[in-house]
C-alpha cells in the first residue's frame, strides 16, 4: 500500500467484517469535521490511547477538537487504539492506522497529540505509534516523522513517559495548545525544518516541557539529584497553564455510531474543587475553582441537545452538587425539556452538599444509581485526608433519599490511607450497616447497598506525594477485614485489584528511568493494562525486574521531604509549601477548611497576579 | 484511586408517560438506503441514530409508555453488520400529523452520511406492524470467483436440487443448527467479470427466521463476499 494515501473502502472492507464492533473504525459519525486535507497549514491527530468507546467519552478531546477544528488553517481528526482484534487484521492486512476523518495514516500528519489521563494506557500510546508506523522512541525519529506530543491530567509527572513524547503540554490545553500550533506553524512555513529548532522555539512557550532539553542526575541511593535545563531556551520550572475564564463548552460534540462509555451530552459546569481532598489530584491540579454561569450553562445546553439529538445531559463537574446554583440549574433544564424527555445526570456528588432541593429536582421518574464517597469509615481518618463530610452527613443524604424513593445507593471508600488503623476499616462496615438502617427505616425494606473500594494511590502534586502506598498484603488483609464485617448484611463489596493499584502507583510517581520498563512491557506483548482480561502483571514485574526497577521505590518508600521529586520541575501552581502544610496537618488530623466557604487556605493560586477568583471574592466579603 | 469519570452517574431518569401525552395520531413509512459510511452500525446503533435525528429534526415523535418511554420507531428488520441497502423500511408514529413533505424536508438534514430516505409515505395507523407483514428480502452479492457463469449456475442447481441444507450459525456460547434450504427462496447469477460474479437471491425473513445472503455465498463453495447490498424487502399484501 502507498503510504501517501488515504486508506479505502475496499481494503477496509476485506478486515472490518472480522472485528468487533467495526463501527469504532469506520469515522463519518454526525458532527466529525472533514477538512480538506491539502488546504490545511497544521495537520494534527488527537489520538487517545484506549478503545474509542472510553476515548469518545473524554471531555478534554471534544474541546480540542471543537476548538482546533475552528481554525481554518488547522485541521483535526481522531484515532483511538484499535482493540487486540483490529490491532492484529491491520498488522496482517499492512494497513497502518489511519485517522477516522480522512483515513490517511497517522504517520501522515504533522503533529500526534496524545491524550494521557490513565497511567494503565501508557503501554497503548506505544502501540499505537507502532501501528502507526512511527518509532516509539523520541530520538529515534527522524525529520520527517511526526511530532509526537502529549496533555491530559498524567502529564503533570511527564517523566515516565519522557522517552516518547517531543514535549508534553501541561495543564489546561485551550489556549496553549493554539499557541504551540501558531509556533509550529511558522516554524513550518520557514522551509528549512529542523525539528530541534522547533523544539527549542516550543520550550519558551510558557507551560510547555520539552523533555530533551533537560538533564536528570541521579543520587547512590536512587534518588534524583537535579532536574536541570541543558539549555538557556528551557525554563527551570515549566508552569501549569490555566484558563483564567472558561471558554464556551463545545456545542456540536460528535455523536457516535456506537454506544460508548458516556453515552451521552455532557455540559461542564464548572472546573476545578475548593475543596482540597488531600488525596485527590484533580482537586490540586484543576485549581482554581471557575464556575459557568447558569445562563450560559442553560444556552450551551440548549445549543449541544440540538446538535446532537441526545436526550440525556450529564452535568460534569469535579464536584458538580458544590456548583452555587445546581439545584435551580437542575430545575431549569428538567423544565425547558419537560416535552422531549430530558434525563439529567449527575456523576459526583457530595453528600453534605446533595440537598432536599436537588433530590427533588433530579427526582422525576426513574431513580437510580446515587453514589456518594465518604472515602474513609472514621471522623478521625475523614478529618486526617480532609474530606470534610461527617457521619451525620451521609445519613442525612441517605435519609433524603431514601425518603424520595430511591431504593439503593452506591458509596466509595479508600483504603491503604497514611495512619489508617483496623478501627477506620471496621468503620466503614459501621457506617454501611448504618445507612442500610436508615434505609429500612425510611422505605420499610432492606435497601441495596454497593460498597466500591478503592486503594490509596499516592498521586504527584497532592499532598500524599511523599506517602508511602500500602503493600499487596496490607491491603489483602484490609480487604479480608471488610468481607467478614459486611457477612450477611447483603451489601455487595467490591474493591480494586492491587496489582493494578501497585502498577499504576509505580507509573504515576515514577521517574525517568520507569520509561524503560514500559517499553520493555510493551516488546512482552503488555496492552490495554487498564482492562482485567489483558493486564500481565506478571510481564509487568518481568519488564520492572530486568530494567532494574524496583516497584517498592518507587510505591511503598516513605519519600523524605527533602527529596527532589522526579516531577519537582513541574510547576503547579500551588506551592509546595502548602503542600506540606497540608502532609503535615494530615498527619495531625487537623481539617484545612473549603475556601469557597471560609478564609483562603493560600494555596498559592491567591499570589498569582492571574488572581483566584475566590479569593478575590473572599477579601471583597472579609472587608465589609 | 477512582476519578471521578469512571463513577457511576446518578440519574434522575425520563419521566413517565403522562396520561395527559397526546397518543400517536399518524404513521409514517420511510424507505431509505444505507451506504458505505453507515453500514458497520449495528440494529441498535441504528435505531439509536434515528432517535437522535428525529430529536434534532424537533419532529413531533411519539413515545412508548411505561417508565422508561422511547420514541416509537420501528424498523422491518435488521440489516446484517456490514451489508449496505437501497430498500430498508422504518416507520415512525407521530403525536402531531405532518406532511411527509415535511418529514422528509425536516429529517434529510439531520442524517449522517451513509443514510438517505428515498421515500415518506403514510401508512393506516391500525396496519399490522412492519416486521409482522415482512416475508422475503432480496440482495445482491459480490464474490470473488474464477468459475464461468455456467459453472456457477449449475452448483446454484445443485444448491436447490437439496431438500435440505444443514448449517451451523456461530452464537456466542453454543452455535445454532439450521436448515439454509427453508430460508433461501431463490438464487441466480446476475454477472460475470474479470474475477468476480454478481449473485441475486432471495432469502426467506420474516418471524421464523431469516437467511443471510453470506451463508448462501458459503453453501456455494465460494469464498467471503466482497460486497453485499440489501435491494428490496418484500411485505405480504394483504
Amino acid at each position: 500500500m502507498n503510504d501517501n494515501r488515504a486508506v479505502t473502502q475496499e481494503a477496509l472492507d476485506r478486515i472490518l467484517p472480522g472485528v468487533s464492533r467495526p463501527a469504532r473504525y469506520t469515522g463519518a459519525e454526525w458532527n466529525s469535521v472533514k477538512k480538506d486535507w491539502h488546504a490545511a497549514e497544521v495537520r494534527l491527530a488527537l489520538v487517545y490511547p484506549d478503545l474509542y468507546e472510553v476515548g469518545m467519552s473524554n471531555l478534554g478531546l471534544a474541546i480540542l477538537y471543537e476548538l482546533l477544528n475552528a481554525r481554518p488553517y488547522v485541521l483535526a481528526e481522531r484515532a483511538f487504539t484499535p482493540w487486540p482484534d483490529m490491532q492484529a487484521a491491520l498488522t496482517s492486512a499492512r494497513i497502518p492506522l489511519y485517522s477516522l476523518e480522512s483515513r490517511r495514516p497517522l504517520s501522515q500528519f504533522d503533529i500526534l497529540g496524545f491524550s494521557l489521563g490513565y497511567e494503565l494506557t501508557y503501554t497503548n500510546v506505544l502501540k499505537t505509534l507502532e501501528l502507526a508506523g512511527v518509532p516509539v522512541l523520541a530520538s529515534e525519529r527522524t525529520e520527517t516523522a511526526p511530532l509526537v506530543i502529549a496533555g491530559g491530567t498524567c502529564v503533570v509527572n511527564p517523566e515516565p513517559m519522557a522517552d516518547f513524547f517531543d514535549l508534553f503540554v501541561i495543564g489546561e490545553g485551550e489556549e496553549v495548545t493554539l499557541e504551540l500550533i501558531d509556533v509550529y506553524r511558522s516554524w513550518k512555513a520557514e522551509g528549512v525544518r529542523r525539528k530541534a529548532d522547533f523544539l527549542k522555539q516550543a520550550a519558551s512557550v510558557p507551560g510547555i516541557y520539552v523533555p530533551s532539553l533537560y538533564k536528570v542526575s541521579y543520587l547512590a541511593d536512587g534518588t534524583i539529584e537535579a532536574i536541570t535545563p541543558a539549555v538557556p531556551e528551557a525554563p527551570v520550572k515549566v508552569t501549569r497553564r490555566w484558563v483564567k475564564k472558561l471558554p464556551p463548552p463545545p456545542v456540536r460534540p460528535i455523536v457516535p455510531f456506537i454506544e460508548i462509555i458516556h453515552d451521552r451530552a455532557a455540559i461542564e459546569v464548572q472546573r476545578g474543587c475548593s475543596r482540597g481532598c488531600r488525596f485527590c489530584q484533580a482537586g490540586v491540579i484543576y485549581r482554581p475553582p471557575r464556575e459557568r454561569s447558569l445562563e450560559e450553562i442553560l444556552q450551551s445546553a440548549d445549543e449541544i441537545l440540538c446538535n446532537t439529538g441526545h436526550g440525556d445531559l450529564s452535568i460534569i463537574s469535579l464536584s458538580s452538587s458544590d456548583y452555587s446554583a445546581i439545584a435551580p440549574l437542575v430545575e431549569a433544564l428538567a423544565d425547558q425539556h419537560r416535552t422531549d424527555r430530558l434525563a439529567i445526570s449527575l456523576p459526583s456528588m457530595r453528600m453534605d452538599s446533595f440537598s432536599i432541593g436537588l433530590a427533588e429536582a433530579l427526582q422525576k421518574g426513574k431513580r437510580s444509581g446515587l453514589t456518594f464517597a465518604p472515602e474513609a469509615g472514621s471522623q478521625r481518618l475523614r478529618d486526617s485526608i480532609n474530606k470534610i463530610a461527617s457521619e451525620d452527613d451521609l445519613v442525612q443524604a441517605a435519609e433524603t433519599a431514601f425518603s424520595r424513593g430511591w431504593r439503593g445507593l452506591k458509596l466509595y471508600f479508600m483504603i491503604g490511607l497514611p495512619g489508617e488503623t483496623d478501627n477506620d476499616i471496621q468503620g466503614i462496615c459501621r457506617l454501611a450497616r448504618r445507612v442500610l438502617e436508615v434505609g429500612r427505616r425510611c422505605t420499610g425494606h432492606q435497601v441495596g447497598l454497593r460498597l466500591g473500594v478503592a486503594s490509596l494511590i499516592p498521586k504527584p502534586h497532592t499532598p500524599f506525594q511523599w506517602a508511602p502506598q500500602a503493600d499487596h498484603e496490607a491491603i489483602e488483609s484490609k480487604v479480608r477485614t471488610l468481607q467478614q464485617g459486611l457477612r450477611r448484611t447483603g451489601v455487595h463489596l467490591s474493591w480494586h485489584d492491587p496489582n493494578t493499584s501497585l502498577l499504576e502507583g509505580v507509573l504515576s510517581r515514577g521517574d525517568r528511568r520507569t520509561g524503560k520498563a514500559i517499553m520493555r512491557a510493551w516488546e512482552l506483548g503488555c496492552g490495554f493494562d487498564a482492562w482485567s482480561e489483558h493486564f500481565r502483571f506478571d510481564l509487568w514485574q518481568q519488564a520492572l525486574a530486568e530494567c532494574g526497577l524496583d516497584p517498592g521505590f518507587y510505591t511503598h518508600r516513605q519519600r523524605s521531604m527533602d527529596e527532589v521529586l522526579p516531577w519537582s520541575h513541574i510547576d503547579p501552581g500551588v506551592t509546595q509549601a502548602f503542600l506540606k502544610r497540608e502532609w503535615l496537618r494530615s498527619e495531625k488530623g487537623q481539617t484545612t477548611a473549603d475556601c469557597r466557604l471560609n478564609t483562603c487556605m493560600a494555596c498559592g493560586y491567591q499570589a498569582l497576579p492571574e488572581g483566584c477568583e475566590v479569593a478575590t471574592k473572599g477579601q471583597a466579603s472579609s472587608g465589609r | 484511586m477512582i476519578s471521578p469519570d469512571h463513577r457511576k452517574p446518578v440519574e434522575a431518569g425520563r419521566r413517565p408517560r403522562l396520561s395527559s401525552d397526546p397518543p400517536a395520531v399518524q404513521r409514517l413509512r420511510i424507505t431509505f438506503s444505507r451506504g458505505d459510511a453507515a453500514k458497520y452500525c449495528s440494529h441498535l446503533d441504528l435505531m439509536r441514530l434515528w432517535e437522535r435525528a428525529i430529536r434534532r429534526a424537533a419532529l413531533p415523535v411519539a413515545y412508548s409508555e411505561g417508565f422508561t418511554p422511547h420514541p416509537r420507531i420501528a424498523l422491518a428488520a435488521p440489516l446484517p453488520v456490514g451489508v449496505t441497502s437501497t430498500a430498508e423500511l422504518m416507520e415512525v408514529y407521530l403525536r402531531k400529523r405532518v406532511t411527509p413533505r415535511f418529514f422528509l424536508e425536516h429529517i434529510t438534514p439531520q442524517l449522517p452520511d451513509g443514510l438517505s430516505i428515498a421515500r415518506v409515505e403514510e401508512a393506516a395507523i391500525g396496519l399490522p406492524s412492519l416486521q409482522s407483514a415482512l416475508r422475503q428480502a432480496e440482495y445482491r452479492v459480490e464474490v470473488e470467483c474464477s468459475l464461468s457463469q455456467g459453472g456457477i449456475e449449475s452448483r446454484i442447481d445443485a444448491l436447490l436440487r437439496q431438500e435440505h441444507i444443514p448449517i451451523e450459525r456461530p452464537r456466542p456460547g453454543r452455535n445454532k443448527s439450521l436448515d439454509l434450504r427453508t430460508l433461501l427462496d431463490k438464487l441466480w447469477v446476475e454477472q460475470v467479470k474479470a474475477g468476480t460474479c454478481t449473485l441475486g437471491m432471495v432469502l426467506r425473513t420474516d418471524s421464523q427466521g431469516s437467511g443471510r445472503p453470506e451463508e448462501a455465498v458459503a453453501a456455494l463453495g465460494l469464498g467471503q463476499p466482497l460486497r453485499m447490498e440489501r435491494i428490496r424487502l418484500v411485505l405480504e399484501t394483504s
